[in-house]
């Protein structure tokens, strides 16, 4: 690891359709091999996604959501700086903690890192299975776009505002 | 004629969903109902057809938290049938997997879910606020339980490395090794937990229990040992289902166990702890000790006191197997399958998990059998809310909600495991 690392954490069971989307799009992330990228999966519950950004400057975490928006929809959320939903990302079981209590958790114990971009994308269909909506994996294809754009250029965590489609 | 309400209508810091339901008319509770309420998951079902092979990595997944209790009791119960018996470096290995899990599994609920409880807050995350440096600890101790279950189970949920007959892949001693600062480390800090679960505020309550737990003639049980209960019951695994019956009740979705002719009993840390305390590391009956606890303890709120002294007990024989740890030749030894039928008993962390699997000659499953602990325990939840409700009426209703959702969380239910969902209704009229 070097002092200027991004880590991707792909969220989600790849077995239940557009649950995966984060995975989705972590795995797209991971083949562009881009340097100082990490990519990260199978993360399942509070303390390990906090483990995996522990040491990164830079974090992105992607996970589906269910919010009622239009399936596909991308929401992104500055988690340093806005509260993230707690409603909209599902959480992984009442055992262990969502995204938006892992970040609370992780702001009061002061282990968040240098800049944490959690991106949602919209899911309608969580059977079992791996058959994803098309609107989703539309969605997957930008958002690995957008994302490799940011970390390309330099992530600027306030661009673009949250709610871009 | 009086009547009072009181409802929950989601428990939250347990594994699952249920649903509680106590009607109290003039001051006499006439209704108790535990009730779960999810739909039955099959695996049972589902295993019929399958090869007995496949048992751990099918049974693994009906937990997230105790993943490795499943492939434990299936492998036993597997090389049972089969007449295979796994000992030395594997046999370690196993109940090393078995620490890594109770580390993990019993650091969550006590501080992260059981915790806050007893310090008034409403969760882990508000409690981290006054406390960040107990929070930051617990979840380095359980990483350190799921680090050692990524080592030999290949990741912490689910693990994949597990196999009848032992393991696909055994550790090098020095990736063992690497694991001996850490578990210094978290067996000092289970110490100081213990120590600090004991100055808690307990309800002053007991039970006359019956504790039923695995018992080992020289170890603190967790894959191997007799049945065995303070009331009398010491057989051999086999003779499980001759002890003990399931019975469907109306109200919940998962079946209830009771000893035959006889009435609840409890599994889980305490039953362990009465029916094992001899058999603990000396460092460990010490902790107990200097907490205030006796050789049993019948205060089921104390839970919490059992699961940091059980944490003890894991991080010392997680370092004592690592210290004298041969790696195998073999990861595996072989096993054929015979028509027989196996039956498998290892400790989760909150309780005896029953397996039985009759197999046919070419090793197909022909029928399964499953009891986990937290259907075991219906029953004694049950009764410890009707007792603990019939002794604090009392309270105002907050005061005995807060309580009741605490006598909840002493079992540190999977009921996702049994089944799923917690609400908690008490209907005074």
């Amino acid at each position: 690891m070097t002092s200027i690392e991004t880590v991707v954490i792909g969220m989600g069971n790849e077995f239940r359709s557009d649950d995966a989307a984060g995975l989705s799009v972590a795995r797209n992330i991971r083949k562009r091999q881009i340097i100082n990228v990490r990519v990260v999966e199978g993360v399942s519950e509070g303390s390990a996604l906090i483990d995996a950004w522990k040491k990164a400057n830079m974090a992105i975490v992607i996970d589906s959501v269910v919010s009622g928006a239009e399936p596909g929809y991308i929401y992104r959320f500055d988690a340093l700086k806005e509260a993230i939903p707690e409603s909209y990302f599902i959480g992984y079981s009442t055992h262990a903690f969502s995204i938006s209590q892992t970040v609370r958790l992780a702001r009061t114990l002061g282990e968040l890192p240098a800049g944490l971009i959690v991106f949602g994308i919209e899911g309608i269909n969580f059977s079992p299975g791996n058959s994803s909506s098309p609107e989703v994996n539309a969605a997957v294809s930008k958002l690995t776009e957008l994302i490799v754009n940011e970390i390309n250029s330099g992530i600027v965590p306030s661009i673009p505002p949250a709610g871009s489609n | 004629m009086k009547n009072r309400t009181i409802k929950v209508d989601y428990l939250a810091r347990v594994e699952g969903e249920g649903r509680l339901f106590i009607k109290i008319i003039d001051n006499k509770i006439t209704e108790t109902k535990f009730n779960i309420i999810e739909p039955p998951r099959f695996f049972e079902s589902f295993l019929r057809g399958r090869r007995f092979t496949e048992a751990p990595d099918i049974t693994a997944r009906i937990c997230g938290i105790c993943p490795v209790a499943y492939q434990m009791s299936s492998t036993h119960a597997m090389e049972q049938a089969c007449g295979v018996r796994v000992d030395g470096a594997l046999r370690d290995l196993r109940r090393l997997l078995y620490c890594g899990e109770w580390i993990e599994s019993h650091s969550l609920h006590i501080f992260m879910l059981h915790a806050p409880d007893f310090l008034g807050y409403e969760d882990a995350i508000q409690m981290a606020g006054d406390y960040p440096d107990l929070v930051k600890n617990a979840l380095k101790l359980k990483k350190i339980g799921n680090d050692i279950m990524i080592l030999l189970g290949g990741r912490e949920i689910h693990p994949i490395n597990v196999k009848v007959g032992g393991f696909y892949k055994v550790p090098l001693k020095k990736e063992l090794d690497e694991f001996i600062e850490p578990l210094k480390w978290a067996l000092a800090f289970s110490l100081e937990a213990v120590k600090l679960v004991s100055t808690f505020s307990f309800p002053d309550f007991e039970r006359d229990f019956e504790f039923v737990s695995l018992r080992h003639p020289e170890e603190y049980p967790l894959c191997e040992g007799n049945i065995y209960s303070n009331k009398g019951i010491n057989i051999e695994n086999s003779q499980f289902l001759n002890h003990f019956e399931e019975l469907h009740v109306e109200h919940s979705t998962s079946l209830h166990a009771r000893i035959i002719k006889r009435d609840d009993y409890l599994v889980g840390p305490l039953a362990r702890y009465a029916n094992n305390f001899d058999k603990l590391p000396a460092i460990a009956q010490k902790a107990a000790k200097e907490a205030g606890l006796s050789e049993v303890c019948n205060n089921p709120f104390k839970s919490i006191i059992v699961r940091a002294v059980e944490n003890v007990f894991a991080c010392s024989e997680a370092l004592r197997i690592i210290n004298s740890y041969k790696r195998p030749e073999k990861p595996s030894v072989e096993v054929s399958a015979r028509e027989e039928t196996g039956h498998g008993c290892t400790e989760a962390p909150r309780g005896t998990l029953y397996h039985r699997y009759k197999i046919d000659a070419d090793g197909i499953i022909k029928d399964a059998r499953i009891i986990p602990p937290t259907s075991q325990n219906q029953k004694a939840i049950e009764k410890d809310l009707l007792q603990y409700v019939e002794k604090n009426l009392h309270l105002p209703d907050d005061k005995l909600t807060w309580n009741c959702e605490q006598a909840i969380r002493n079992y540190d239910p999977c009921i996702s495991c049994s089944c799923h969902f917690l609400k908690l209704k008490i209907d005074r009229g």
